[in-house]
């Protein structure tokens, strides 16, 4: 693991911060490893040290601190040790406390492993007896069923009233809805949460936004925001009429996603070595915060999106690191344009990424987006990689310009100037997230530097 | 270009009640989404609704690229950075390194190891430029070893970002711009520059100027003419002298005037002394004795000259002995050897016979003060001066801040004897004039790295440090001291060679403080120990990184993992 690698893991900046400033040698009385963990005992404020180990085949931390954080400025001030100063490391068979936290993980793994093949196993015997004597499994699927046709009564029956609403927004002329109506807008996204549509609240809310605080573009993306919408209520009306991954995708844009059991017993599963692209943190309301990780498939050449929540400083599981990649299984979500992945099967060790050839032209990139963004009107968010881009500021704006077309960066405002230096005026490989209007850039190969989001803004202090 | 959205929106801004013609723009829609648009302009559902449906089918349409523009459009970007001739040292473990030089450092410890990488043949990776050019702006003298290490890329961002032309672009060479619209210390250094080849026109340009500035900056800006000073300058100078109302644009034109020995003012001063310092022969004639004789009676004179009258309250001077010492201040340190024929030591020996002593004593010292600062351009004789002046202990006097100024003219091998008679007894004091030596070496474009430092003293410092250092870590220095060795070892040891790392890392930690009981000074010593180590291991880091490969045997790429 790098530096840059370790940096990367840091729930925030200020852990990052506080594991540079626990470097000094004697903070750290005791320092061992061997080619599977690493330990440490890290001299704090009181009188007894934390006992800090890392798992290196995730890497998985643990530490004896009460930080909530994780993981704790401990474990990453004890692998960039390693990654710094491997010399201060002692070689050998590690000690009491970490001999018994990884067995206790070894056969935690085992377990969970016995239980999925179980679990595969069951499902595989309901489908071979589903027309023999389950009854039990048969009345449990009927179950099911009538619950979701309840849900999608509820959700329709909302939907028909904020169809009406909003053509009747439409019919009294959208230039009426001033700021003091957003009130009322915010009680439609608030029936929305009744109707079991929770997502379709957030549109609304959006909408409100437009009308409250509308630029120049506002009315144009109001309206384009309202039409979308309506065509998901339409969607909801004709959806017998639908194809199941559609119907998948429709659920998933009202809030309402498949559950994970539902995805690996459903969705379609793909082994391949999956090279990471790029990843990103963002925060959402409610101290919950939402990580995206982006794979390519280097046999199948699928794109794949990780997504995962976590509440507060929990953090996230952190063997997907940029720049290296995992041979393993994906199950994707059921989807027009699949994307959405799990991810099974993931204890094997990274590789060193290789995703030279992977990317094209900006024509052929949203070529791409295009055919995903047809089928699946609704997708957010489509992953570019564009090759050969060259980056140019105009107007403080960086702009990667790639085969005829040129695409709007977003990136930190500190970071351009950086962007720039790596790029070097030459052609450069970029990886990023594409809305449609700017293409929020994770990562770029310049041809000696790897930047990467959230990273390198260290640099700058 | 109208597209069909453009044409729904005024309709959905209006109300579709209110605004016909929804069906026809719908009818009127282009390939290639014109069937879709003329199915729903048939549809039977109201107005509203479909325009909602419409508006929601070419926003997706749309979206994909809405952002995209054609790359003809935007302006032409300027042409890439040259290939460079050097590898990046852009290893993980590389840029840990280079990660580190940006934190809080003792300057000499940065510039050595800026300094090294070039030697080695390496260049910063493009993700650090920023960041290195930036601490480059903040600390000047770090700007040449910066700039030789960022290569073809960096000039290139340096080109496109003018703020960093200053670190791009070296020695910086001031432009008229620069005095035009510069700080003073800018417009300064814009006429020191342009005295060195043409000292009559910055002296006019000057001149030309004074009438417009405040006090401070006429007597900052007439210290460049200290640059290829000669009697030429004597008329501006001497006219400032009588007529500035700023008493610190007089003292400045004095100091200046000093330094002109054929200038009238020279002349005047030692036409003062005919009378004041008189020589007797002992009764058998064989020897001379000099008598010295503050003037009984203020003239009328004297202000013209630079002479205050009015003597500060509270000065531990009496009147007389005020005027002496402002005629002695005035006066070139040359003319008192070359009138007694004695050593700059013995009219300090002499000077203590008097009853005028302390009068002489001080104007000698504000004497040395009007020297050049630079230790090149003094003579043997006012090298005598200083020594004379600083050497033995408090010989002359003066505080500590005096002292450090005076021995700050010294040239190196004098400052350095002075180094070590002071060293046992003042080891802190002489360690942060070595730092300042170090430092002002570096400001001034030299690189003060090892060869500053004579062997023999070195060693002599070695021992000192390596005993200091012991008792400070084990509590045995007092507090004070203590104290001081915090702020100044760590700056000190970034410019030390080699053998110090040694005597550093064999350094015996101090006691960790184990409880909440622990002093202040007790955390200090653990927190100096480990600062000590880590500049060691940051500087033997660097000394351990292997050289470049050669650009012709590599292809220009380190990994980068």
């Amino acid at each position: 693991l790098t530096v840059e690698a370790v940096q990367a893991l840091a729930p925030d900046e200020a852990s990052a911060k506080a594991a540079r400033g626990l470097l000094s040698p004697s903070k750290w009385p005791r320092l061992g490893h061997d080619d599977s963990a690493a330990w440490g005992e890290c001299q704090g404020s009181g009188s007894k040290p934390y006992q800090t180990q890392v798992d290196l085949s995730g890497p998985v931390f643990k530490c004896s601190c009460p930080s909530r954080k994780f993981p704790c400025k401990h474990g990453l001030a004890l692998l960039l040790l390693r990654a710094q100063d491997p010399g201060r490391f002692t070689a050998g068979e590690p000690p009491e406390w970490v001999r018994a936290w990884l067995e206790g993980r070894r056969e935690r793994a085992e377990k969970q492993a016995q239980k999925q093949e179980q679990r595969q196993a069951v499902a595989q015997a309901g489908e071979d007896t589903v027309a023999g004597d389950g009854a039990g499994a048969a009345k449990a699927a009927a179950d099911n069923a009538a619950r979701q046709a309840r849900r999608w009564q509820r959700i329709e029956a909302g939907l028909q009233e904020l169809s009406r609403w909003l053509a009747d927004r439409v019919r009294q002329g959208l230039a009426a809805q001033t700021a003091g109506m957003a009130g009322e807008w915010r009680a439609m996204a608030a029936r929305m949460v009744d109707a079991q549509a929770g997502a379709l609240s957030g549109w609304l809310m959006a909408a409100a936004d437009d009308i409250v605080d509308a630029g120049p573009e506002g009315p144009r993306r109001l309206l384009a925001r309202l039409g979308r919408l309506q065509l998901l209520i339409d969607a909801v009306a004709q959806r017998e009429h639908l194809s199941e991954a559609e119907r998948a995708d429709v659920r998933a844009m009202l809030g309402w996603p498949l559950d994970r059991d539902e995805v690996l017993g459903g969705g379609e599963g793909v082994d391949d070595v999956w090279d990471v692209l790029g990843q990103i943190t963002e925060e959402r309301e409610g101290r919950l915060v939402e990580r995206r990780v982006w794979l390519h498939g280097r046999g199948s050449g699928r794109r794949a999106l990780l997504l995962d929540f976590s509440h507060g400083t929990a953090g996230f599981e952190t063997s997907w690191l940029t720049g290296q990649a995992r041979p393993g299984r994906l199950v994707f979500f059921p989807s027009a344009a699949p994307l959405r992945a799990l991810a099974v099967q993931r204890d094997a060790a990274g590789v060193p990424s290789s995703v030279d050839g992977i990317g094209a032209d900006g024509d052929q990139e949203l070529d791409r987006a295009a055919a995903a963004m047809a089928v699946h009107p609704w997708l957010p968010l489509w992953p570019l990689v564009l090759s050969g881009a060259v980056l140019r500021e105009v107007d403080g704006t960086l702009w990667a310009g790639c085969g005829g077309i040129a695409l709007p960066l977003a990136v930190p405002t500190d970071q351009v100037t950086t962007l720039l230096a790596v790029s070097g005026g030459w052609p450069v490989r970029l990886c990023g997230e594409w809305d449609g209007r700017v293409l929020r850039l994770l990562t770029l190969q310049g041809d000696d530097d790897l930047w990467l989001l959230g990273r390198g803004e260290e640099g700058a202090r | 270009m109208t597209t069909t959205l453009d044409r729904l929106l005024p309709l959905a801004l209006i109300g579709s009640e209110r605004a016909p013609g929804l069906r026809v723009a719908l009818r009127e829609a282009p390939a290639p989404l014109a069937g879709l648009m003329g199915a729903l302009a048939a549809a039977p559902d109201d107005d509203a609704t479909v325009l909602l449906r419409a508006a929601g089918v070419l926003a997706t349409a749309e979206r994909v690229g809405t952002g995209a523009r054609e790359a003809g459009t935007l302006a032409e970007s300027s042409p890439p950075a040259r290939p460079d001739a050097r590898p990046a040292l852009s290893g993980a473990q590389g840029r840990a390194l280079l990660q580190r030089l940006l934190g809080v450092l003792p300057l000499g410890l940065r510039h050595a190891a800026l300094r090294g990488l070039a030697a080695r043949g390496w260049r910063l990776p493009a993700v650090l430029l920023v960041p290195m050019l930036d601490l480059a702006l903040r600390e000047a003298a770090l700007r040449p070893a910066v700039g030789a290490l960022i290569g073809e890329r960096g000039a290139w961002l340096v080109r496109q970002q003018p703020r960093w032309r200053s670190v791009g672009e070296r020695p910086v060479q001031p432009t008229l711009d620069d005095w035009a619209h510069g700080s003073t210390a800018t417009r300064l250094a814009f006429l020191r520059h342009e005295r060195h080849h043409d000292a009559a026109a910055a002296r006019t340009r000057l001149e030309a100027e004074l009438g417009q500035l405040a006090a401070p900056e006429r007597a900052e800006l007439l210290g460049a003419l200290a640059v290829g000073l000669s009697l030429d300058d004597e008329p501006l100078l001497a006219r400032l002298l009588q007529r500035d109302r700023g008493s610190e644009v007089r003292a400045q034109a004095a100091r200046l005037l000093q330094r002109l020995p054929g200038s009238a003012q020279v002349a005047w001063l030692v036409g003062q002394w005919d009378t004041l310092l008189r020589a007797e022969s002992t009764w058998l004639g064989l020897k001379q004795r000099w008598h010295i004789e503050p003037p009984v009676a203020e003239d009328a004179a004297w202000k013209a000259h630079g002479i205050e009258l009015q003597r500060p309250r509270h000065d531990a001077l009496g009147e007389r002995g005020w005027w002496l010492c402002q005629l002695v201040r005035l006066t070139p340190l040359a003319f008192w050897t070359g009138r007694t024929g004695l050593s700059p030591a013995d009219l300090i020996a002499w000077a203590r016979g008097t009853d005028w002593k302390e009068a002489l004593l001080r104007g000698w010292r504000e004497a040395a003060q009007a020297l050049p600062e630079s230790a090149d351009a003094l003579g043997a004789g006012e090298v005598d001066w200083l020594i004379a002046l600083l050497a033995g202990r408090e010989a002359a006097g003066g505080s500590p801040v005096e002292q450090a100024a005076l021995r700050h003219r010294l040239p190196l091998s004098a400052r350095t004897a002075l180094w070590r008679d002071r060293l046992a007894a003042h080891p802190v004091e002489v360690a942060d004039e070595i730092v300042q030596t170090c430092t002002q070496a570096l400001r001034e474009g030299h690189d003060p790295s090892d060869r500053l430092l004579d062997p023999v003293f070195a060693a002599e410092l070695m021992r000192v440090l390596e005993a200091q250092w012991s008792a400070l870590l084990a509590g045995r220095l007092d507090e004070r001291r203590s104290s001081a060795w915090l702020a100044t070892a760590p700056e000190l040891l970034a410019w030390l060679p080699l053998p110090a790392w040694s005597m550093v890392e064999a350094l015996p930690p101090p006691a960790a403080p184990i409880d909440a009981t622990a002093t202040w000074l007790q955390q200090r010593r653990v927190a100096l120990h480990d600062r000590l180590q880590q500049i060691v291991a940051l500087r033997r880091a660097f000394e351990a990184l292997p050289a470049a490969p050669s650009p012709s045997s590599c292809s220009g790429t380190s990994g980068t993992d």
